[in-house]
Formats: structure tokens, C-alpha cells, sequence
């Protein structure tokens, strides 16, 4: 059991490699450095929504086990979506992206990051709308781009998700569902390539329990 | 907030602000998806992204009334839905009802209610394929279902996860495949494509336990947009009609008068014309009125008689002019014997000025088939009458008796409205006897 | 009150004020000019 150092209460389990939990009771952001966890402040509460995930929510995709282990909810002009993050069962971290009731499921593409249109959006060139990007032979072109702030996280995380942290997600999307999100928070960029799922697409176990809904028995 | 207090809102599944417009209470169910919420009280646009919802176009109206009500739950496709928004949309000639439903763990989906058919929608995410005949989707060709139409929201209440309010435009094209259809609506910013089914208005009507008396009846073709209205319009329409013909009746009757009259008589001679016989005098009390002039002889049989009409202006001198024709013919043939024709002729004359007039006629009879010939005695020979084969001679001219009447009926005008008044529902009557 | 509904009354009004304007000037599509001479093509009978 790791312990929060701010309120002592448990930080619960902690994915592979995850250097940031959000304390559940006292919204402390703690990092686990070589000295041990240490406070770095608070960050907001997550506000209530109906998403049918929860930390420990369970996904098997394509044969691969997902659990989800962190969320950071990121407000932009025209509303606010949830990024989950699910550790794969072979240690490797993906994205579940939560928006219009749909599910982008990503995985990291380091790859990518070597495409000069991405390493100029990394010193700080815009990518413009339509501009395309070919990924494993299929033709995927920036349909949303999207200037957020981080309102509030929960769980385990890669980065810290203090009040005010800005991302920039650009979405890349193929005619045939497939999607790239190319995401720069501070000056990090990195590339996540995957599909778009329905959430009973993901065969997810142990959703959350929803007030007013029954959750189906597939998905408990 | 602590973490207490958002788990009691987490516990109630739903949340509910106050309309910064007009404070009644609007409830949000896709709590953290929705981006606007549309009043379901005055109809305000409000923007759902903060804590603290603000106003984005503020609306006093009357919102538009839903056969199917925010808040309404109802099991369709194996899956509950909560209906959260609803719209009314319109193009060039219709206008229908959209919903949107949500279920946390399945997503959005819509109903569309097009003149009481109804149709249930799902976001298309593999985009189908375009070509010069139309569209390929899933392996399977989708042919145009009729030009694109600029569709505009009029109405939107409830919550949405983009943001919309009414006066928004989209530009939509749809394909079909039997009874499937794919629509495609474009914004500057995005193409969403949805994948719509027929839905039985009665599974819907179940599933929502709508009222009956409020369901929208169904329109009574098939063409979604060759039909242009609803089916119960129709007793109203021939209502409507019959309050228009009423009308045009009481306004003709009541711009004709006032009736002045005159009778006279011309005798027409055979073969040559009597001119300038003075029948009498009119006087036409309005602005303009219309003069009937009806001609009536008595016991001829073959024969024609053209009557020329000439109502002079007192004042100017100015002859307005009219002609009548009567015409009366009869005879035996292998099927026995027939008749035809008329010893009448009316004559209406149109628009004429105000003022007193003189009637003159100029009268000329014929014999048919031939005229009456001279002899070279001076006597005149008449050919024989068709009906009594006899050579006794008929009258050496036929007298004709002319009635002059001011305030005449145009009753041709008011037959004309009748027709074009109930050509519309009689066809859209002859429309549904066919498609029945 | 349907589209289709409104645009039938507005051509029903139309109709009535277009009857109210041709009563005005007692003008009718089925008033008798004078004669033309070439008008009467045909005498006698039209039974065969």
C-alpha cells in the first residue's frame, strides 16, 4: 500500500511506471520520486459525470486486457471530455478518449513523432484542419483540434495534472473509423493511434453503477 | 465541493440547474457530455460547459409542444433510453421532429418523427464511400434519395453534446437502400453521417407510453418529400374552401347591383339584316357593372338568327358592341328524330362604364341549309321546314324579344374559384385513394 | 396549422380577393365580344 503523504489515505494500485497519483480523499497530486511520495498541491475534484467508467473498470479488446487505472477531464470552448488511462496486460499504457457517448482507444505511436508536420507541432508549429497524415497505409486527416485545460484527475497518471495544465489534441480521423491523436502537454508530443469503439464494444467488467440505470449484467 | 458532497450528486444520477432566463428548472441526465442546453420553458440556448451554466441567446416564446417529452424513458433495440433533446427541423417544405436519446452505457442515438413515420438513427463511423452513382456502404450500394436541402433548427430544447441552437443550419443529402437510409450533414467544421431504420409508430408509441391522442398521425404517402403536409388536414382544407367559395359568392353579389332593366323586340328578316332597331335604355349605376342581353324567339325550326348589340353612350357616343347567335335545327334519321340547339341566345357583356345607354340591335335571319331565294316575281321563296316538309311559307322574318339587364351575375368567375379552390383537396383525396 | 395548410388558406384568399377585384371592374373570362367575322366557321346542325 502506498499512503498519501498529505491525509495517509490509500493511494490504491499503482500501474507500471505511473509517476503521479491523485489522492481519492484529499485531492493531493503526489509524485512518487526516489525519496518516496511527495505532495505537489492540490488539484481540483472531478465533477460529477455519467460516464459508465470508473478506476478499476476492466476491457478486453482483440484478445488484450485493459484496466483502467487514472482519468484526467479536459475542459475546452465547446465542452469537456475524460481521458482514461488503461495499462495493457503487458505493462504498456493506452488512452481511452470519452466523447459524443463514443470511445477512442489509442495506443502510443513513438514513431510518429518523428513526422516532420509533428516534430514542427512540437516547437510549437499549428496543425491546420484537413492537413493529412498516412498511417500504416491508411489516410487519416486532422478533423478537431482542440486547446484544453486539465479540471481535475483521478487515479494514476503519466504527467502531472495540476490546475491549469494546457493540452493541445489535435484528432487525425480516417474515413473508416480509425483515429490519431497527436497531444502536446508542456512541450511533450506524442502520437496515440487507434480506433473508435461503443463502450459495449469494449467488453468492459466492473462499470460503474449509475443512479437511475441498471447496469447490464455483461459489464458488472 | 469535497468528495462527499459530489458523491450525493453522483447518487442522484442527474442534475438541475435553474434558466438564467427564465429561472424555471431544466434537469440534465448526460451530465459532463452535454455542451448545450436548450430551455425546455422559454426556449433559451444555454451553454452546459461551465459549472455554472451562461446564456447564449436568450428566447421568450412558447416552446414548441413534443408528442414525445424530455425525461421520457423507453425500451427500444434491446435498450433503455432516456429521450434528453429534442429539435424541430425544417427545409424547403417540411418540417419534423428529432429526439435525441442516451443511455450511459450504450451512447446517443435518434428518433426522427417525419409526418407520423417514424425512424431510428445511429453516428455512421466508417464513412461510406462516394461515386458517381451514389454511395457504397458495408458492401453495399445506397442510391441518392433526392437533392441536398438546407435544414434549419427552429426548435431546440433539452441537452446536446455540440453545440446548437435554433436558427442553426446544416446542409443535408440522404441515400437509400429499401427501407435504410443514410443522411449526411455537413457544417463548416464536420460531416456526421447517421445510419437511419423505420421504426413502427406503434413500438415507439409503446415503448414511451406516448398518449395516443398525441402521437403525430402518418402522412399519407410513402415519398418523404413528394408529401407536402399532414393527412388530417384535409376536412380543414375543404373547409377552408368552402368558407372561400362562400365568400366570393357574398363579394360577387355584393359588387354587381344595382339591376336596371329593358325589353324590346327585333324582327329579323331572312336574308338580309335589320340594323338600328332601339331596344331601349340602360343606365349603369357603378363604376362598371356587367350587361346581360338575352334574345329569345319563338317557333323556328332550321333556321339561325345573328343578332348584332350595340350599347351607345349618350354622353360620348362611344358604342360598346356584343353579338349573339340563336340556333335551332331538328330532324329525322335512321335513329329517329333529333334536335338541336336553342331559339335563346345570351350574350354578357364585360367591364362596362359607368353611364346611360342606348340598346340598339341589328337582327339577320337564315334558313339552313339554304337561304331563302327571290323569285323573279318578287315573291320569296322559303326552302322547305326540315320538321314539317311543307312549303308553306314560314313568316317572312323571325321576332326576336331582347331582355337588357345591368348587375349581371358573373357566375363563370365564381365557378372558376369553385374549381380552383377544390382542385387541392380533391387531388390530395385522390392522392391517398390511390396509395391506400 | 401545417405549411400545407397555411399556403391552401393564402391561395384561398387569394382566389377571394382576385374574385372581389374582378366583380369591381365587372371583368369576366367568360364575357361575349363583338362579332368576329371569321368566328363563325360552321352553320347548320352539328348532328350527323
Amino acid at each position: 500500500m502506498i499512503a498519501c503523504p498529505s491525509c495517509g489515505a490509500d493511494l490504491g494500485v499503482r500501474g507500471t511506471a505511473l509517476p503521479y497519483s491523485t489522492c481519492g480523499y484529499c485531492q493531493s497530486l503526489v509524485v512518487h520520486g526516489a525519496a518516496g511520495p511527495e505532495d505537489l498541491g492540490k488539484v481540483a475534484s472531478l465533477p460529477f459525470d455519467v460516464s459508465p467508467l470508473q478506476l478499476g473498470t476492466r476491457f478486453r479488446v482483440d484478445g488484450i486486457d485493459f484496466l483502467t487505472l487514472g482519468r484526467v477531464r479536459w475542459h475546452w470552448q465547446d465542452g469537456a471530455w475524460n481521458e482514461w488511462l488503461l495499462e495493457a496486460a503487458d505493462g504498456t499504457h493506452c488512452w481511452l478518449g470519452e466523447a459524443m457517448g463514443l470511445f477512442m482507444l489509442t495506443a502510443e505511436r513513438p514513431d510518429l513523432a518523428q513526422d516532420p508536420m509533428i516534430a514542427r507541432f512540437a516547437v510549437g508549429v499549428e496543425i491546420k484542419l484537413g492537413q493529412a497524415m498516412q498511417v500504416d497505409g491508411h489516410l487519416l486527416r486532422a478533423a478537431d483540434i482542440r486547446r484544453a485545460q486539465c479540471v481535475g484527475s483521478e487515479g494514476h497518471l503519466p504527467f502531472p495534472t495540476l490546475p491549469g495544465t494546457k493540452l493541445t489534441n489535435v484528432d487525425f480521423r480516417s474515413p473508416d473509423g480509425l483515429i490519431l491523436s497527436v497531444q502536446r502537454v508542456g512541450g511533450e508530443v506524442t502520437a496515440w493511434f487507434g480506433t473508435i469503439y461503443e463502450f459495449a464494444d469494449l467488453n468492459p467488467r466492473n462499470a460503474r453503477a449509475i443512479d437511475g440505470w441498471t447496469l447490464p449484467a455483461y459489464m458488472q | 465541493m469535497n468528495g462527499d458532497a459530489a458523491k450525493r450528486e453522483a447518487a442522484s444520477g442527474a442534475r438541475s440547474v435553474a434558466c438564467p432566463a427564465c429561472g424555471g428548472r431544466i434537469v440534465a441526465r448526460a451530465t459532463g457530455y452535454a455542451v448545450t442546453l436548450g430551455c425546455a420553458h422559454c426556449g433559451s440556448a444555454l451553454d452546459a460547459t461551465r459549472p455554472e451554466v451562461e446564456l447564449i441567446a436568450r428566447h421568450k416564446r412558447a416552446v414548441a409542444k413534443f408528442p414525445l417529452a424530455l425525461g421520457k424513458r423507453g425500451y427500444l433495440f434491446d435498450q433503455y433510453w432516456d429521450v434528453i433533446g429534442a429539435l424541430k427541423r425544417k427545409d424547403a417544405l417540411d418540417i419534423w421532429n428529432e429526439y435525441l436519446l442516451f443511455n450511459p452505457y450504450v451512447g446517443y442515438r435518434w428518433l426522427v418523427e417525419y409526418k407520423g413515420d417514424w425512424q431510428f438513427g445511429t453516428m455512421v463511423l466508417d464513412v461510406p464511400e462516394a461515386d458517381a452513382d451514389g454511395i457504397v456502404w458495408r458492401g453495399e450500394r445506397f442510391t441518392s434519395a433526392g437533392p441536398d436541402q438546407q435544414v434549419t433548427a427552429t426548435c431546440v430544447i433539452g441537452e446536446f453534446y455540440w453545440r446548437i441552437k435554433a436558427g442553426d443550419q446544416v446542409r443535408c443529402v440522404s441515400f437509400e437502400r429499401g427501407d435504410v437510409s443514410l443522411s449526411c450533414e455537413v457544417t463548416d467544421e464536420e460531416v456526421n453521417w447517421t445510419q437511419l431504420v423505420p421504426i413502427a409508430a406503434r413500438e415507439v408509441q409503446t415503448a414511451f407510453a406516448i398518449d395516443g391522442r398525441k402521437m403525430p398521425g402518418r402522412r399519407f404517402a410513402q415519398q418523404a418529400h413528394a408529401a407536402t403536409g399532414a393527412a388530417d388536414d384535409l376536412l380543414a382544407m375543404f373547409a377552408v374552401a368552402g368558407i372561400g367559395a362562400f365568400l366570393a359568392l357574398v363579394v360577387m353579389l355584393l359588387l354587381a347591383g344595382p339591376v336596371s332593366r329593358t325589353v324590346g323586340s327585333v324582327n329579323a328578316p331572312y336574308g338580309k339584316t335589320r340594323e338600328g332597331v332601339l331596344i331601349g335604355t340602360l343606365e349603369i349605376k357603378r363604376d362598371w357593372q356587367l350587361v346581360s342581353l338575352k334574345a329569345q324567339g319563338q317557333d323556328f325550326d332550321n333556321r339561325w338568327v345573328d343578332i348584332d348589340y350595340s350599347l351607345v353612350d349618350r354622353r360620348t357616343g362611344q358604342a360598346i358592341g356584343g353579338y349573339g347567335l340563336a340556333e335551332r335545327y331538328s330532324g329525322v334519321d335512321s335513329d329517329g328524330s333529333w334536335v338541336e340547339g336553342s331559339r335563346g341566345a345570351e350574350t354578357l357583356l364585360g367591364h362596362v362604364p359607368r353611364g346611360t345607354y342606348d340598346l340598339y340591335v341589328d337582327a339577320e335571319a337564315h334558313a339552313w341549309p339554304i337561304d331563302a331565294t327571290l323569285n323573279p316575281d318578287g315573291s320569296v321563296s322559303m326552302p322547305p321546314d326540315g320538321s314539317q316538309l311543307s312549303t308553306w311559307a314560314q313568316p317572312d322574318a323571325i321576332t326576336m324579344t331582347i331582355v337588357a339587364e345591368t348587375g349581371a351575375l358573373p357566375s363563370g368567375n365564381w365557378w372558376t374559384v369553385l374549381v380552383l379552390l377544390l382542385a387541392w383537396p380533391m387531388a390530395i383525396l385522390w392522392w391517398r385513394h390511390e396509395n391506400d | 396549422m401545417n405549411t400545407r395548410l397555411k399556403i391552401f388558406t393564402a391561395w384561398t384568399a387569394l382566389l377571394v380577393a382576385g374574385m372581389a377585384m374582378a366583380s369591381y371592374f365587372a371583368w369576366s373570362p367568360y364575357t361575349d365580344d363583338e362579332r368576329d367575322p371569321g368566328d363563325r366557321t360552321q352553320t347548320g346542325p352539328n348532328h350527323k
